[in-house]
């Protein structure tokens, strides 16, 4: 079950000294993309040298970029390594309140996303759950527009053959 | 769904918390790593708890672990230990210069720590504070 407002108010109420707080959000994105790299990769069962020839960089910038004291990762690479996981890089400016709430929820799950096929697959899954509860208290016929559009999962691309991740172009 | 782990923080015979007071001691910058860093660790499975993040000790400091940031060219040091559960508990913080801890009797203070953590867990540690209180 995931931590709710008493959890994100309570890392909020932490956060009071600005000069904490930024310095707080500024480590989150060091040791976040560091640490979410590498747990990426590793959930996928790559090397770093797969992973830097599915994005065009060295083995070496693999390295760099999976150590928390190293911090230089441009958008530009970001967005190739997403590319390569099939995620995407979510870079915008936030509240506080975002990062206490991606904080207090961290899991394994969530440090490592499904790829694109797969999350479209979970979503269906969830939808349709959610519909059977509600026809079973008669709310509604939600059941069937989601089996419609489940429907369309069959054709979905499957997730990309290493053949297909090595041509991608940047 | 929740954290792997949950980390505890040393509190001393006054109840003081030690780590929090060790930690403030250093500055914001290095408070905000640490917590940063146990954010991470509680959020993973341990086959990730090593370096750069994590590392086991040895030599007379075999049964301890440490989180090992650099902050603007400084190693610090937050000895830990496991506990039976997925609980582990934050004893003592150092530096290490040189190949050596500072202070130098580092471990020996967390290996007394851990040994007051063990006998009475209750009165000797309390959830991790993460920022400012």
């Amino acid at each position: 079950m995931s931590s709710g407002y008493p959890e994100i108010l309570e890392r909020m109420k932490g956060w009071v000294d600005e000069e904490y707080r930024h310095d707080f959000a500024r480590e989150q994105i060091a040791i976040g993309l560091a640490f979410q790299l590498r747990h990426l990769r590793e959930n996928r069962g790559w090397t770093q040298q797969q992973l830097a020839e599915r994005t065009g960089k060295a083995q070496e910038t693999i390295s760099q970029l999976e150590n928390p004291s190293y911090g230089r990762c441009t958008v530009s690479t970001l967005a190739k390594l997403a590319s390569a996981f099939d995620v995407v890089p979510i870079v915008r400016l936030a509240p506080f309140s975002d990062l206490a709430e991606w904080v207090v929820n961290l899991t394994p799950e969530r440090l490592a996303p499904r790829s694109f096929p797969e999350d479209f697959q979970h979503t269906v899954a969830s939808a349709r759950a959610i519909a059977v509860q509600a026809d079973s208290r008669h709310i509604g016929r939600a059941l069937q527009p989601v089996e419609d559009m489940a429907a369309s999962v069959e054709r979905l691309p499957e997730p990309k053959t290493e053949e297909e991740l090595y041509a991608v172009a940047f | 769904m929740g954290s792997e782990f949950t980390f505890y923080d040393y509190l001393d015979d006054s109840e003081d918390n030690a780590i929090y007071i060790w930690l403030l001691g250093q500055g914001k910058r290095v408070k905000a790593k640490f917590d940063s860093w146990i954010d991470h660790l509680e959020s993973t499975q341990l086959a990730l708890w090593d370096r750069p993040y994590s590392a086991a000790l040895h030599g007379e400091c075999e049964g301890l672990f440490e989180i090992r940031p650099n902050v603007l060219g400084v190693e610090y040091r937050l000895f830990y230990f496991h506990g039976t559960a997925r609980d582990p508990t934050l004893l003592f913080g150092a530096k290490e210069k040189g190949g050596r801890w500072e202070p130098l009797n580092a471990c020996e203070q967390a290996f007394n720590r851990r040994a007051n953590v063990i006998e009475n867990p209750d009165k000797y540690r309390r959830r991790h504070v993460f920022g400012i209180s």
